[in-house]
């Protein structure tokens, strides 16, 4: 095929768009909403990701030291302590400080000056791992260790992760499923598109022309309205999801303290190659399938 | 230019479109293919076009085969074949001028090819003045001569009329026969299936006519099939 040929081609495509406005804003208005309805369920479920994973660093080992361990053991085991793989992070609470925490939760602060002499609170770590589901074997790593007590919530853990997994899976279904529909809604409206021009089609059969020379310019027609449709659809899902993320960002602040949504950057950058690929793909295949019955001339 | 030998069609519902059919047409003759409906006209341009395939029998055009051709290549088969038919099957928003650069399109020509030829053609069959009109803005006759400036821009050897003037007033239909002499005069082979007995009684030109799938008469500087012979048929 001739540059001359590729140049009027791609030419009569975006001609071909504007000729044919109605059915081009129909299929745009399609993959925009199936692009809207995707993006909004990534945003959901990436944001309840996120809290699983807040949660979830709330869910630490305590360790128990014992009462005859002095100062430079401490250290030593803390050594060791951040040595167990997936350790994330290891913070020492001596007695004092034990004592100081339990009695400002439980808004006595006689408590702190009665029991300062004979302190019966443990000294303890406070251990907080990369991955809930690694807890298990942290622990076992240091029941190894001497000096110290491992204790953890085992049952609420184990249920934390079933319920952080059940999601992630019901996240996976609903995106699956609405992009099976958005592909079988779009291929629908571009099939109705190409069906409106089958006469077009079937005259430039008849004069000579090509598979790819009428192919071209609707694969061009199809590309560009998925692209304006993804570009559409990532403006749309920025502004709302920044909107709705300030609003609900100040309650959460005042009611769950520390707990926060995804920030909005982080969702568009997701939403930008889903969106993108998403949206083009579907027009191109879309053009392409609907097309191919009606070369058959 | 056009032989058919022993060529046979039967349709997948059993009805027969074309038995044992051979014959020739010659570079630069006019002919008429005439027929009651569903004698098998339609199977014989379709054929012509590779639009279907036949059950035996070869086809030749062009001194090709056309029944080899792949897919691939019925393209270049139809671009020696310009095609006119009754319903003029002009693009619907692409204007005069665009509908016959098309076809210059499709075959690769250059943009200064095109700006050359397109205005001649039109010339020739009196649309200069309607290059810029869309077909939905012309007269039957007018759409007719734009698809024959399509059909023949690209100086194909052979032009196939599918009842041209099917769809046209007596007088319009005669700018279209004019026009037609026109390219039969410039060494264009002319193939034209028609109902319209007084034009082929009037041009005198070969008369091929099919009935029943095969080939009931062939005359050159004949007429329409006169009534003599159906009643000797019929009564």
């Amino acid at each position: 095929m001739s540059w001359n040929t590729l140049r009027y081609l791609f030419k009569e495509g975006i001609i071909g768009l504007w000729k044919n406005k109605t059915m081009a804003l129909a299929s745009a208005g399609t993959i925009v909403l199936c692009l809207l309805i995707l993006g909004m369920s990534y945003a959901i479920g990436m944001n309840i990701d996120s809290l699983l994973k807040q949660v979830e660093n709330k869910f630490g080992i305590t360790c128990y030291v014992d009462e005859d361990i002095n100062e430079g053991q401490i250290q030593q085991i803390k050594k060791q302590i951040e040595g167990i793989s997936s350790v994330k992070e290891v913070k020492y609470v001596s007695k004092e400080e034990a004592l100081k925490s339990f009695s400002e939760e439980s808004d006595d602060v006689s408590i702190f000056e009665d029991f300062k002499e004979d302190n019966p609170l443990p000294a303890s770590f406070e251990i907080t791992v990369y991955d809930i589901e690694q807890q298990e074997a942290v622990v076992a790593a240091l029941k190894q260790l001497k000096g110290i007590e491992a204790q953890y919530l085992k049952q609420e853990t184990q249920m934390f992760i079933n319920l952080n997994k059940t999601i992630d899976y019901i996240c996976i279904g609903i995106i699956i499923c609405l992009i099976i529909v958005g592909l079988l809604l779009m291929s629908n409206t571009i099939k109705l598109t190409v069906y409106v021009r089958r006469k077009e089609i079937n005259i430039m059969k008849y004069i000579g022309a090509t598979d790819w020379f009428i192919r071209l310019p609707f694969l061009i027609e199809g590309t560009t309205i998925g692209l304006v449709s993804a570009l559409i659809a990532i403006t749309a899902i920025a502004f709302s999801y920044d909107f709705i993320n300030k609003k609900i960002a100040i309650q959460l602040m005042n009611s769950l303290e520390g707990i926060s949504l995804v920030s909005t950057t982080i969702i568009i950058n997701g939403m930008i190659p889903i969106c993108l690929g998403l949206g083009i793909s579907i027009g191109l295949v879309g053009s392409a399938f609907a097309i191919r019955k009606h070369l058959q001339v | 230019m056009i032989h058919l030998q022993n060529v046979s069609k039967v349709y997948s519902n059993g009805a027969v479109g074309l038995k044992d059919v051979s014959l020739s047409i010659e570079k630069g003759e006019f002919v008429f293919i005439t027929g009651n409906s569903g004698s098998g006209k339609s199977t014989f341009l379709k054929l012509l076009l590779k639009e279907i395939e036949p059950e035996h029998g070869k086809i030749i055009i062009n001194n090709k085969e056309i029944t080899k051709l792949k897919r691939k290549q019925v393209p270049y088969l139809r671009r020696d074949l310009g095609i006119v038919f009754q319903d003029f099957r002009l693009l619907p928003n692409k204007t005069v001028y665009e509908n016959v650069a098309f076809a210059m399109q499709i075959v690769g020509a250059s943009s200064r090819e095109i700006r050359k030829n397109v205005p001649i053609v039109l010339g020739l069959v009196g649309l200069a003045r309607k290059a810029r009109c869309y077909p939905n803005e012309l007269s039957g006759g007018e759409q007719q001569r734009t698809a024959l400036a399509r059909a023949i821009v690209n100086n194909n050897p052979i032009l196939i009329a599918d009842e041209p003037t099917g769809n046209l007033d007596p007088a319009t239909s005669w700018e279209i026969m004019n026009c037609l002499q026109d390219i039969n005069k410039r060494g264009v082979t002319i193939i034209m299936a028609t109902h319209e007995r007084e034009i082929v009684n009037a041009l005198k030109k070969r008369v091929i006519e099919i009935s029943d799938g095969q080939i009931s008469k062939d005359v050159y500087e004949g007429g329409y099939d006169d009534e003599l012979e159906y009643s000797q048929i019929f009564i």
